[in-house]
């Protein structure tokens, strides 16, 4: 009788008596970094790093004691790189040790916080390198054997206690577990790698304010060979806010703000070219196909193209002022996030430009991997003409790079994610719309279209590289699911962001 | 009625009482669960002791507790539900003094084995909702406690005795390994209430 009244009094439903509110997620999609052995995600609330393989269980990454601040992903590779901070308690009575053992029960004032960059791969460790203090970046070289550890100090999440030193960044070498504080300048922010002829990093361009330094990266110790300075005036800024290098490495180029002059900085014979623009650059991309780099403006209907030989300019003039530019295979995709419908495909070794006219002004715009297609997210609009309805309405456009039509969709929500997947004779693009429970898969070279209805709403989409989708769910508890586009099979995997959730940050041994 | 019968095969006083109780849980891994540190729990008990002329101080007691709290809890997206279960079992040895035939003070000494059950779901809504959870471990302890127990008066018509009782004291249980989740490790004070019924007492 007791069984049977404690089974009506729903024995096995889960209790919920009381409200709690935390500061933290136990989980990050948005820190998804997909590789070929599976998804990591962050766990801010467990402090720890999760593996989530297609076709085993979730686990966690053994990082050692310690809160995984930053995840990041190193292009072109398996091996993702994650900044650990970790902490050691030094009270002014040593006593008081014996009843501190986590992170938590440390008080702020003794805590002494250090930061481990650890490269990760296959959910083991490959090398683990210590610098002192806090940062919330890293950039990597294209061979994934340096990084460099900077503040950004546009992120709104920095968080900065005690004594930061400004003007210095780290430099690591992930192969050897090298590191050391460089002096750069005030307020470093940018970050480029030369390389050298056979793809091996040689050196270090580090933008800050009103100085550009080079590093030699093959010299020891590490230090600042050469630097610019942007203005001969102490009294005045000069904010860069791009820097692109050229490919062969000998010229950074840096576009200032609210100035129409491009710094060429030649970094082999140390002189600086003002170069004059047309405008004040919206956009800047330097093409490796071509060796030429392309400028747009925000205030001029012109698109500049210029060689890295003789920085001679090729002025070509469009209808419409575009502000973002997409590099391409020998070609660039241009196009304005400014409320105007027009977009161009300029070819870089014939200079054909071809117009698209956009039934609805773009806010976003991807090149698919195969080059052929472009496709907009476009936004609703006011007005008529005629296409009250489509003008009423999100939409997406699938531009045909290879002739001079476009396909308009309408959408149901607002596009947030778009992604790709090439293979078997097949060009996929998965669309996430906005408070939209399905996902939208188009076959580019069909048009075939089908509607992916998902049991947990989803939250963001991704690829694989060996073309999966990736799409990760509006789940508090960790979602992700994997699917196959030609197939349409579809493995998901929950729960994973609970991993670790009860095991303390424990303190390591002061320094 | 088992149990009476029980009692009257073997010859043994047998008693079973309905409980209620709390352990202490300072562990802050307890905190992804509730806030508070307790462990309000029910559940049964069930003493036996040898019967005699006069009254043997000695008993064997045998118990289960059953513990559940949950939470909602928010932060920043969605929303979930954090709960933690656990039953005790617990059995040992009991040793009282008898006052008059109404008051019985005593202390007991108890192996405990703890089964502790994690459960985490986005949608408490759907049975079935695909980010369901669940942790299980068991770990050992041991609950040293003394109370005190008072009879009704003896009446020899009936066949049975009712009892109500009152214990304190301390538990100690290993840490409770819950797979990937991590581990959490109750223990502390442990109070405990109970009331119930005792047939087959010595001396009659």
């Amino acid at each position: 009788m007791l069984l049977l009244t404690l089974l009506a009094c729903g024995w096995n439903q889960i209790p919920h008596g009381q409200y709690l509110n935390e500061d933290l997620p136990l989980w990050d999609a948005a820190s998804a970094v997909p590789t070929a052995d599976g998804i990591y995600f962050s766990l801010p609330r467990a402090g720890a790093l999760a593996l989530v393989p297609r076709a085993r269980d979730a686990s966690l990454v053994d990082l050692g004691e310690g809160r995984l601040t930053l995840l990041q992903g190193v292009e072109g590779t398996d091996v993702v790189v994650a900044l650990v901070e970790r902490t050691a308690c030094d009270p002014e009575d040593e006593r008081d040790l014996r009843r501190i053992d986590t992170v938590d029960a440390c008080p702020d004032r003794y805590r002494v916080v250090s930061t481990d960059v650890m490269a990760v791969d296959d959910g083991a460790v490959l090398s683990s390198v210590s610098i002192d203090g806090r940062y919330n970046r890293l950039t990597f070289s294209d061979d994934a054997r340096f990084a460099v550890a900077y503040l950004d100090f546009a992120d709104p999440s920095l968080v900065l206690q005690g004594v930061v030193d400004l003007t210095s960044i780290v430099v690591l070498d992930l192969t050897t577990g090298r590191s050391q504080l460089v002096n750069v300048g005030f307020a470093a922010d940018r970050v480029r790698f030369q390389s050298g002829p056979s793809g091996e990093t040689t050196g270090l361009v580090v933008l800050s304010r009103s100085e550009v330094a080079q590093i030699d990266l093959a010299a020891e110790p590490w230090d600042v060979g050469t630097t610019f300075n942007l203005t001969l005036d102490p009294d005045s800024v000069v904010v860069p806010s791009a820097v692109e290098l050229t490919p062969d490495g000998r010229y950074a180029l840096i576009t200032v703000d609210g100035q129409a002059d491009l710094y060429a900085l030649d970094l082999e014979q140390h002189s600086i070219n003002l170069l004059e623009l047309a405008g004040r650059p919206s956009d800047l991309e330097v093409c490796e196909t071509g060796d030429v780099t392309v400028v747009t403006y925000s205030d001029q209907a012109v698109v500049e193209v210029f060689d890295h030989d003789r920085f001679e300019f090729d002025t070509y003039t469009l209808d419409e002022r575009m502000n973002r530019i997409l590099e391409g295979d020998g070609f660039v995709v241009l196009f304005s996030d400014l409320g105007l419908k027009d977009a161009y495909r300029l070819d870089l070794a014939s200079g054909e430009l071809v117009e698209y006219r956009l039934e609805n002004p773009p806010f976003d715009m991807q090149l698919a991997p195969t080059g052929e297609f472009a496709v907009a997210f476009t936004r609703a609009e006011s007005g008529g003409g005629g296409t009250e309805l489509y003008d009423a309405r999100p939409g997406m456009e699938v531009l045909d790079l290879l002739g001079d039509s476009t396909r308009p969709y309408l959408l149901e929500g607002r596009g947030v994610g778009l992604a790709f997947s090439e293979g078997d004779g097949r060009l996929d693009a998965l669309v996430l719309q906005e408070n939209v429970r399905y996902l939208y898969q188009l076959d580019l070279y069909t048009g075939d279209a089908v509607t992916l209805d998902l049991d947990v709403p989803p939250a963001g989409i991704g690829s694989l590289a060996d073309g999966t989708f990736l799409i990760t769910h509006a789940t508090a508890l960790g979602g992700v699911s994997f699917l196959e586009p030609s197939s349409g099979q579809l493995t998901s995997r929950f729960g994973f962001a609970t991993l670790g959730l009860l095991d303390p940050i424990e303190l390591v041994e002061a320094p | 009625m088992m149990l009476l019968a029980l009692s009257s095969a073997l010859a043994v006083e047998a008693e079973v009482a309905a409980e209620v109780g709390t352990l202490h849980n300072g562990d802050p891994a307890y905190d992804a669960f509730v806030r508070g540190n307790g462990m309000p729990s029910a559940g049964l008990r069930l003493g036996f002791r040898p019967r005699a002329e006069k009254h043997f101080p000695v008993g064997v007691l045998a118990s289960w507790q059953h513990s559940s709290r949950g939470s909602d809890v928010s932060s920043v997206g969605p929303s979930y539900t954090a709960a933690f279960t656990s039953d005790t079992f617990a059995l040992g040895p009991k040793v009282d003094v008898d006052l008059g035939g109404v008051l019985a003070p005593y202390v007991t000494a108890q192996g405990v084995l703890m089964r502790g059950l994690a459960r985490f779901d986005d949608d408490r809504s759907d049975n079935d909702s695909p980010g369901q959870t669940r942790y299980t471990g068991v770990a050992p302890g041991v609950f040293t406690m003394g109370g005190i127990e008072a009879s009704s008066p003896d009446i020899p018509e009936m066949p049975l005795e009712f009892l109500v009782f009152v214990e304190v004291g301390y538990g100690w249980v290993a840490p409770l390994e819950l797979g990937g989740l991590g581990s959490m490790q109750p223990g502390g004070v442990v109070v405990r209430a109970g009331t119930g019924v005792r047939f087959g007492r010595s001396g009659r």
